[in-house]
């Protein structure tokens, strides 16, 4: 495949490092003044999800990752696999519990979540960053309860549980964030 | 920022002008192979493609070749753009503003003063209060740092320092001595200057020292080789380069071809030398980054803040 020299590195640019996909993060250019260039590079490690910094001498290349992003929606899941759909081409993929990770928590059938592929399999899912969910499962909140700061844990459709207000009822829909886990607001159907 | 950036230029032809230097017209286009290791010429070619020279990276060729025809100036200078190519990020822009002088009859330490003195009167400029100036050692520098002799460690023990600092390099193997203390000097020691400080730093080793006299010092008990060179930081912000020019034709003639990796010299390189030949009066010579300049004078992070046009946004 191509590959990069360190004066093409730019933010968002697909790299294999160490023998995984990872994501360039931020790039910055070292350079004394008669001295040697230097590139300082945070990438994401897109199998594993962590940040690491690493320096390259100017001029050092890395070879790019087929890595793309697709929007798919979510289908069905049997518990150890995760199917989507390519709404515009129909075609399905599979994702796996490890691609899938914390994301299974929010999938609700036909939302769109991007699936990020390497190699053409699915190695990460993420969720759209907010989703509406129903309770399926909460305690009747307690006038004057506030032990617990004023929210309760509520069950939703998908496996989540958020902390929410006390006058939050089972069969209610709510719009979640899904990068933080939290109880944003009731929607009104 | 435009009108700062008028006001700075115009400030500092006049401080140089109350001195009677002569602003001089380097070309930005000359005739030269690769000379300086980690300066990368951008390549000029005429509509049919063939070689026409390159833009230069510093006025200082021609420079030296005026002073040796007028040993008798006091001094000049150049104000004006050069060009590094690949050299793109917060702090740098392939084109740039230098302003570069030559002081005759000066030693290391006068140039040391004079550029102090610009600076401090481009900070009046701007209503600054006089910023401290703190002078270090290199070596020091790297002994409090880095816990290392920088004249002496070797490559691992450079290493070493570098990966304790959290520094993680993609290849390792693939640098040299003087490669690692650029390394250290740029992402371990300049980030630790007192950012309202001007830090001036002496004491580069001699395999630093591009086109500046050698000399010996003296570092934790021994006697080593160094540049007659310094730098001036505004914060961590790396302001200025100069030297104590060497004068010796021969000895000149010899680190062109060492630096150059032995690529036949272009004319320009040669003309130069010639001067040499006729004689270049003793002189230092300071490069000092213009934008740099303003960046620490205005408080900005990004170059971009202070370029009309940075190649970036372009």
């Amino acid at each position: 495949m191509a590959s990069y020299s360190t004066n093409e590195f730019r933010s968002g640019l697909k790299v294999m490092l160490d023998g995984d996909p990872a994501n360039i993060v931020e790039t910055e250019f070292v350079k004394p003044g008669k001295g040697q260039a230097f590139a300082r590079v945070k990438l994401r490690n897109l199998k594993t999800g962590r940040t690491i910094e690493r320096t390259f001498k100017s001029g050092e290349s890395l070879e790019a990752a087929d890595v793309h992003e697709l929007e798919m929606q979510y289908l069905y899941s049997d518990g150890e696999e995760w199917h989507f759909m390519d709404p515009e081409s129909f075609e399905q993929i599979v994702a796996t519990r490890e691609a899938v990770g914390d994301a299974a928590q929010w999938l609700k059938e036909q939302d769109l979540s991007q699936i990020t592929l390497f190699n053409g399999s699915p190695i990460l899912v993420t969720p759209p960053n907010h989703v509406e969910l129903k309770v399926i499962e909460t305690d009747p909140g307690l006038r004057g309860d506030t032990a617990t700061g004023g929210t309760k844990p509520a069950k939703l459709e998908t496996g989540a549980v958020v902390r929410v207000p006390l006058f939050i009822e089972e069969g209610e829909i709510l719009r979640c964030d899904t990068r933080t886990g939290e109880y944003l607001s009731r929607v009104q159907s | 920022m435009l009108a700062w950036r008028a006001q700075l230029k115009r400030c500092l032809r006049e401080l140089l002008d109350a001195r009677d230097w002569l602003e001089i017209d380097a070309p930005s286009l000359i005739n030269t192979a690769d000379f300086e290791p980690n300066v990368a010429l951008f390549r000029v070619t005429l509509p049919d493609g063939t070689p026409a020279g390159s833009l230069h990276a510093s006025p200082e060729l021609s420079m030296k070749r005026v002073l040796s025809a007028y040993p008798q100036l006091p001094g000049l200078y150049y104000l004006g753009p050069v060009f590094r190519a690949g050299e793109i990020g917060s702090r740098h822009n392939p084109e740039f503003t230098m302003l570069e002088w030559y002081q005759t009859g000066a030693n290391l330490a006068a140039g040391i003063e004079t550029t102090l003195d610009l600076i401090r009167a481009a900070g009046e400029l701007f209503d600054h209060p006089t910023p401290p100036v703190e002078h270090r050692q290199y070596g020091s520098l790297f002994r409090e740092h880095c816990d290392l002799d920088p004249y002496a460690a070797n490559t691992g023990t450079l290493r070493t320092a570098a990966e304790s600092a959290g520094i993680q390099l993609n290849d390792p193997t693939a640098m040299s001595r003087d490669d690692w203390l650029d390394l250290l000097m740029s992402m371990v020691i300049e980030p630790r200057f007192d950012p309202g400080t001007l830090t001036v730093v002496t004491g580069y080793p001699a395999s630093q020292a591009a086109m500046a006299r050698l000399a010996t010092s003296c570092f934790e008990g021994r006697e080593v080789h160094i540049a007659s060179r310094f730098e001036v930081y505004g914060g961590t912000l790396e302001l200025a380069n100069g030297y104590h020019e060497l004068t010796d034709p021969a000895e000149q003639a010899r680190r062109l071809e060492t630096d150059g990796g032995n690529a036949t010299p272009g004319p320009t390189q040669l003309r130069f030398l010639a001067a040499l030949e006729h004689g270049l009066p003793e002189c230092t010579g300071v490069a000092l980054g213009v934008d740099r300049l303003l960046m620490w004078l205005t408080n900005c992070d990004n170059i971009d803040e202070v370029l009309p046009f940075s190649a970036l946004r372009r």
